[in-house]
């Protein structure tokens, strides 16, 4: 029960701090569901988002009434109450390990659950990238008197172990600068030249390392806009981190 | 009545001259000559005394291969030509008229395949361990070849001078007034007190080594030798250069006659300008720091230095027993800093700059081991800089997509990466652009060059197009240090260069593989031929048919005679029908013969070649070389 509590309270923490990403999915029909949870820590009482199979497209979920959800994938039905464990399905009903929740309008389930309703289709991708986070933060979310944005690139190495991320050349990242219809203002690499050797950046276990950029924001009109960090690692592939922030002068 | 009879008599005289004068050119009556040449198939190699009948005439071709059958009448005759070891030939032909009848003879082949891969050397290390020695029958003279510097060179009217380290600049000052010495500059050794200066023009340089080693001042001077290399040099880490193999340095370094300095910008990181193995071809008076905008371009950083592992490539000094080789130690490279230690320009301006610094100083090459997206701003003063016949040689790009720019400008050679087997790296951008490749290698097989001076620290492996790119700019400089003019470097590089992936140019090897030894010698080396042969009395026999190895450099051999043979690759580099210094040599196995029989398969029969230095005195004709090749 202790363990269970941990975990849960782990979820309501990384699903409410949208700025972290750590990089963890769960590949199904090839495709990889991305989550936030430190895959690592996966076992059959670890809670997955079920709203992030959506994307699959034998997947369906469905409310039936409070508290009572239908999942279809791959001609099968699951039938399922929160706080329960009793699931009704066409495979044969059984029972989980633990209840389904809800947190935060994410409905949450049991990695057991997950596996089961999957199947062979799922494989967990413990793989490189489990525990390298990456952080991106704004000097202000709300700028008012500058003409310039601070942006500060953190990659967290969440492991005992040294890390090792190699880049193709001397770039390590690109920022873009997007506004609300998704067009691209800003694209930080643009005129700017790279030594074209392949580079290495070391980080030692349960450590960072940390860029800064200053980007000029003084052709942006007031507005919301979107930062976007892509990180140009060649053996770890990590997800772009998205920022949100607005210009008000 | 009597008009009948003088219409019969004019008849049967007309009829009668008709007869006579139709038997006069009766060729029945005529006998006509037979004559021609008797050749191998395989060689066109004339035959000597071949048995040659038409009919019950015989003759035996001669030394030439010619035979002349005379007196024979007109008709149909059987023409046969019978030698030993190759299979008789008969052909019926009919004789009207004086006849030229060639033959060629297809050697008494048995049913055997031999197959195998012939691996190229473009080294001459090995080439004395099997120097064609090993037969009984050492029909290919060698000498016992070892590998040395050429006698040794200095440049006339220059002298290097030590001086001791308690001589003040007053004493030096007056030393070089009294000898009328012109400074040429200082080197760029740590704690040092060296300099190389000019003589007067009466004056001999040994006279005047002698006369300054009994100075006070000076600790020593000597000549300013010209690192001449005739083969392998002492550098201890040459061994880890595969690169400088896979651009065949060794055979160019061979051939190339003493030249002109030249002078080499490279616009990078900056430079470790007291580095052991680099400061003498590091002009840093002459650089320049965009970055901190003053006249000392040093690499600031304390990891690795991507501008020394670059220059080191180009100009490290080789033959120094230091280190590794670069590859032309005529060089004078002048670092020219636009990256931080971050290795990113904030702006094209600074790369501007640093390219109309360097057209300023008069530099020969610009080695350009960078790359990134468009900018018109950097675009004019390449365009200057070609325009004053600099050469401009630029990184392709690592990110497996198209040419990056400044590589992409119509006026740079661009650059791709290949690895350690001349495959392309995954990494190395494409394209139309794409001029040349060099080695780029990866992470397993790196290119080895100079890095910081910290302890274990001063030559590492880096990879990356900004690796192969100061291969090019080296060769270009072997090519202009040998007097070829600017405006034909690019035609050089490319039409000598070693075709690799489709035939002709394409976008992921542009023209191919860079070659310095072809491109010294303005030829495209072709591939090696393989062919079966005995040796006997200071000649090789060839047994089978001659052909050229696959574009992999693989082999089968279908054509072969019943008989202990050797297996031979040879590349005839000058082209003489000579195996000969410059050409590329080698036998299976060193020379361990191979016993053809019928119905035997011999698989693996793999061939080390190697090149044959300038100063070995190997001379052997091969015959008669026509008509060799089947492709």
């Amino acid at each position: 029960m202790k363990r269970k509590l941990i975990l849960t309270l782990f979820l309501i923490t990384a699903l409410s701090l949208s700025s972290i990403t750590f990089a963890s999915a769960l590949k199904v029909e090839d495709i990889n569901i991305n989550f936030d949870i430190e895959p690592q820590k996966i076992a059959n009482n670890s809670y997955i988002p079920i709203e992030q199979f959506k994307q699959l497209k034998n997947f369906s979920m469905y409310s039936i009434e409070e508290n009572m959800f239908l999942i279809i994938y791959d001609s099968n039905y699951y039938a399922f109450s929160l706080n329960n464990r009793e699931i009704k399905s066409s495979t044969g009903n059984f029972n989980i390990c633990c209840d389904l929740i809800k947190i935060n309008n994410h409905v949450l389930a049991p990695f057991q659950l997950i596996e089961k309703i999957f199947g062979k289709k799922l494989s967990n991708l413990n793989g490189i990238n489990q525990t390298l986070g990456l952080k991106v933060s704004l000097d202000q979310q709300i700028v008012e008197d500058k003409d310039t944005l601070d942006v500060l690139i953190k990659i967290n190495n969440l492991s005992d172990e040294e890390k090792t991320l190699e880049f193709r050349t001397s770039q390590k990242y690109n920022i873009l600068i997007k506004d609300k219809n998704n067009d691209i203002l800003y694209n930080w690499e643009k005129g700017k030249m790279f030594t074209q050797a392949f580079t290495n950046s070391t980080i030692d276990g349960m450590s960072s390392i940390e860029f800064i950029e200053k980007i000029d924001i003084s052709d942006l009109e007031n507005g919301n806009y979107s930062l976007v960090l892509i990180l140009k690692s060649n053996n770890y592939d990590i997800e772009n981190k998205e920022v949100e922030f607005s210009i008000n002068k | 009545m009597k008009k009948y009879k003088f219409s019969y008599l004019l008849i049967s005289f007309l009829l009668l001259t008709l007869l006579l004068s139709g038997c006069s050119s009766d060729s029945s009556f005529q006998s006509f000559n037979v004559t021609g040449t008797i050749t191998t198939e395989s060689l066109n190699k004339p035959i000597e005394g071949a048995l040659v009948s038409v009919g019950y005439k015989t003759d035996y071709t001669n030394s030439e291969g010619v035979y002349l059958i005379e007196n024979i009448k007109k008709g149909t005759y059987t023409w046969k030509v019978e030698s030993q070891e190759y299979n008789n030939l008969i052909e019926d032909i009919t004789i009207d008229d004086n006849l030229i009848v060639d033959g060629q003879l297809k050697l008494d082949t048995v049913n055997a395949v031999i197959t195998g891969t012939v691996k190229v050397y473009n080294s001459s290390e090995e080439y004395s361990l099997q120097s064609m020695s090993t037969s009984s029958n050492d029909v290919i003279k060698s000498d016992n070849i070892t590998y040395q510097t050429s006698t040794p060179e200095f440049k006339d009217n220059q002298i290097i001078v030590n001086f001791k380290d308690e001589v003040v600049a007053d004493n030096i000052n007056k030393f070089v007034n009294d000898n009328n010495l012109t400074k040429l500059k200082k080197l760029n050794l740590k704690d040092n007190n060296i300099y190389l200066y000019q003589l007067p023009n009466h004056k001999s340089v040994l006279e005047a080594v002698e006369l300054f080693n009994k100075n006070e001042f000076i600790t020593w001077s000597e000549p300013n030798y010209i690192m001449k290399l005739s083969a392998k040099p002492n550098d201890p880490l040459y061994k880890d250069q595969w690169g400088n193999r896979k651009v065949n340095l060794e055979p160019g370094w061979d051939i190339i006659k003493d030249g002109r300095t030249i002078k080499v910008a490279v616009i990078d990181s900056g430079i470790i300008p007291n580095h052991e193995d680099l400061s003498a071809n590091i002009e840093l008076t002459e650089g320049k720091d965009f970055i901190d905008d003053d006249s000392e371009p040093i690499d600031e950083s304390t990891d690795y230095s991507h501008g020394t592992h670059v220059s080191g490539i180009i100009g490290a000094v080789s033959n120094n027993d230091i280190g590794i080789a670069g590859v032309n130690s005529n060089v004078e490279i002048i670092p020219i800093r636009i990256f931080d230690t971050d290795g990113y320009t904030q702006t094209a301006t600074d790369i501007a700059e640093a390219i109309n610094y360097a057209a300023e100083k008069n530099v020969d090459i610009i080695n350009m081991s960078f790359g990134g997206s468009q900018s018109l701003t950097m675009h004019e003063p390449i365009k200057n800089a070609y325009n004053e016949d600099i050469i401009l040689i630029a990184a392709a790009g690592n990110d497996g997509s198209d040419v990056f720019y400044p590589a992409k400008f119509p006026e740079t050679i661009a650059i791709g990466a290949t690895d350690i087997n001349n495959n392309i790296t995954s990494y190395s951008n494409t394209g139309f652009e794409l001029d040349l490749v060099a080695p780029g290698g990866t992470s397993i097989n790196g290119i080895l060059s100079t890095n910081l001076n910290e302890t274990n620290n001063m030559y590492i492996q880096m990879y990356g197009t900004s690796m192969s790119t100061p291969y090019v700019s080296g060769v270009a400089s072997l090519l202009l240090s040998n007097r070829v003019s600017p405006s034909q470097i690019r035609d050089r590089l490319t039409s000598t260069a070693v075709d690799l992936g489709p035939s002709g140019k394409d976008s992921t090897y542009g023209y191919g593989l860079v070659d310095a030894y072809g491109a010294l010698l303005n030829k495209k080396l072709k591939r090696p031929y393989v062919f079966a042969a005995t040796k006997e009395n200071g000649s090789i026999n060839i047994q089978s048919e001659f052909i050229r190895v696959n574009d992999d450099n693989t082999y089968k051999l279908e054509e072969i005679s019943e008989d202990n043979v050797i297996i031979i690759a040879w590349r005839d580099v000058d082209e003489d029908k000579n195996i000969s210094p410059g050409d590329y040599y080698g036998e299976y196995n060193s020379g361990s013969e191979i016993n053809i029989i019928e119905n035997t398969l011999f698989n693996n029969i793999d061939i080390d070649m190697y090149y044959i230095p300038q100063n070995d005195s190997t001379n052997i004709e091969v015959m008669n070389m026509t008509r060799i090749e089947r492709q």
